[in-house]
């Protein structure tokens, strides 16, 4: 009979803390801005002459990033050096699909889709031949657009470079 | 200061090590792996992974170590258990030895007092992790009372792992390689930022097994889900599971029959997407979307999954089951997947091998729409087999139309 006591105070008491959160949540106790999303472009991986580079996004709002733009063919958003373009090959990852690319001496562009949408994850991954020398993988921010699940543009979002991210 | 606290934590270790060395045991686990590329670099990587152990009355220690050939040494991760029966306390600490970076560090306590499970969990993220720093703190307190199980998860900073909630992965960027652990911190210095309530265990008529979540947010209501384990018809072939999830501007229910023959002998379940009316609650029709078909015998599992609405569900990779999942639930659970293959036929034999070891093989063939024979898109095999029972030998293969994509040849020893 006392367990039971205990239980019900017990209950009565998670119960109450649930509803006390709650209701402060609803009006907005505790709000924190959200994060601004993230394009992260790995470092170029070499093993031997064969190079690779993984392009993931972290904190995407609107739903998820659900299409991405890196420029287009008369204004490439990605400029490569010490890489030969025309052994590029592109890979979508987590449900990307590539719908259109060119790369040619003047830098790379490409349109990748996804029926879903990806908050964090990988999106795409490069392979490619390099040259003599450091190869180079550049990204121009200023010439990649970003689409959200909700068929909306992300207008909010950095280019970032860093070793480790967290998703 | 990194330098300095990977330095301290090594130097820590050993210390202990050695000043237990008398009356505990040490365990050590060596794994070396190189990958083949035949149509790119020869050898495309080599790994090795070495973990120790040292176990002395209730406290472990282990540390685990990854180095690879591509990015140099990748991960240090020390491990602490404590196991007193009703109290447990478990740590983790990361760090990027190539650039001598404190990355990660979480705590667990668990403790059962009275019939009731607390757990206090915290992590913390560094600075050199992007989405760090960051810190948090989650409290879960479970109770089972009259058949009911109450689960109560208060975060204040921090997400845990369970529930649909995935954990956290620290990803190293350049080669998608990645540690996984169970607390996820949200931001730095942040106080409640979510409040999760499930309820399980309870039943009625024909409905075995009810679990229903609602979840807040710092932002208000995020969703209201009830989950049906198993809806029974007195048939004892068939049985059904429903999902219901209420989110802020959505709905959607999602249902798995499992026809289940022969004392789990062999299984058949189709999955259905349900297309409910926009405005209103009516069911305007069932999509098959995909079908499972198993069966095991005596260590032998043959598999056949067809997915035949491909923009829906996706077969996850062999690293997470090869099973059908949603593309959203795959995303979400941060499940590797093919979007590229429609259906998969897997064999998988287990059998005892030589001088105590478990052997296995694994042979994966997908199917896609391709101009080759019965569409054959890609094929993957996987070897395991022991020469005793602390050292074994295994291959892993991707061959494709016209080419063998990669070539993996790995060892383990156990001492």
């Amino acid at each position: 009979m006392r367990t039971t006591t205990h239980w019900k105070r017990g209950a009565v008491i998670v119960g109450g803390l649930a509803i006390l959160l709650i209701t402060a949540a609803c009006i907005g106790f505790w709000n924190t801005p959200a994060p601004i999303g993230q394009v992260i472009v790995g470092d170029v991986v070499v093993v031997g002459t064969q190079g690779t580079v993984l392009i993931a996004v972290a904190d995407m709002p609107g739903g998820g990033l659900a299409s991405i733009q890196f420029g287009d063919a008369d204004d490439p958003a990605i400029v490569m050096t010490n890489i030969d373009p025309a052994t590029v090959q592109v890979e979508g990852r987590n449900g990307f699909v590539i719908t259109a690319e060119n790369f040619d001496a003047t830098g790379g562009s490409l349109i990748a889709l996804n029926m879903a949408a990806v908050e964090r994850n990988e999106i795409l991954k490069f392979t490619f031949r390099v040259g003599p020398g450091t190869p180079e993988f550049d990204v121009d921010a200023s010439k990649v657009t970003l689409g959200s699940d909700g068929e909306a543009p992300i207008a909010l979002w950095d280019l970032s470079t860093p070793t480790y991210y967290g998703r | 200061m990194n330098v300095r606290i990977l330095g301290t934590a090594v130097a820590l270790i050993g210390i202990l090590s050695l000043c237990l060395l008398a009356q505990g045991s040490f365990t050590a686990d060596l794994g070396f792996e190189v990958t083949f590329d035949p149509n790119g670099p020869f050898i495309a990587d080599m790994g090795t992974t070495f973990e120790l152990g040292y176990a002395a009355g209730p406290v472990q220690w282990a540390s685990y170590s990854d180095c690879r050939l591509t990015v140099g040494y990748l991960w240090q991760e020390f491990r602490m258990d404590v196991d007193l029966d009703a109290f447990a306390v478990h740590g983790d600490i990361l760090f990027g030895p190539s650039t001598a970076d404190y990355l990660y560090a979480q705590v667990i306590a668990e403790m059962t007092f009275l019939g009731v499970d607390v757990g206090f969990y915290w992590a913390q993220l560094g600075d050199a992790v992007l989405g760090g720093p960051a810190d948090g703190s989650a409290l879960r307190i479970a109770a089972r009372f009259a058949g009911l199980e109450v689960v109560s998860t208060t975060e204040i900073g921090a997400r845990i792992e369970g529930d649909g909630f995935a954990g956290i992965d620290i990803v190293h960027a350049s080669t998608g390689l990645y540690r996984h652990y169970e607390t996820n911190p949200r931001a730095a210095g942040q106080g409640f930022t979510g409040e999760k309530l499930r309820i399980g265990g309870f039943g009625f008529g024909c409905i075995g097994n009810v679990d229903a979540t609602l979840y807040f947010t710092c932002q208000g209501f995020d969703f209201l889900s009830f989950e049906v384990d198993e809806v029974t018809f007195g048939i004892p072939w068939l049985n059904l599971g429903l999902e219901l999830t209420y989110e802020l501007q959505t709905k959607s229910l999602a249902m798995t029959p499992t026809f289940v023959v022969g004392d789990e002998l062999i299984c058949f379940r189709p999955h259905f997407a349900v297309r409910l009316g926009t405005t209103s609650w009516a069911i305007e029709g069932f999509e098959l979307g995909a079908l499972e078909v198993g069966c095991s015998w005596n260590g032998i599992t043959i598999k056949d999954l067809t997915v035949l609405d491909t923009g829906r569900f996706v077969i996850t990779a062999e690293d997470d089951g090869s099973t059908i999942e949603t593309l959203d639930d795959a995303i979400d659970r941060g499940h590797d997947f093919y979007v590229q293959y429609r259906e998969l036929l897997s064999i998988e034999i287990t059998f005892d091998g030589c001088c105590g070891s478990t052997d296995r093989i694994l042979l994966n063939t997908y199917f896609a729409d391709t101009s080759v024979l019965f569409d054959w898109a890609m094929s993957y095999l996987e070897m395991r087999a022991g020469v005793s029972s602390d050292i074994a030998f295994s291959l892993a293969m991707t061959v494709m139309p016209g080419k063998i994509d990669a070539v993996e040849l790995g060892f383990t020893l156990h001492w």
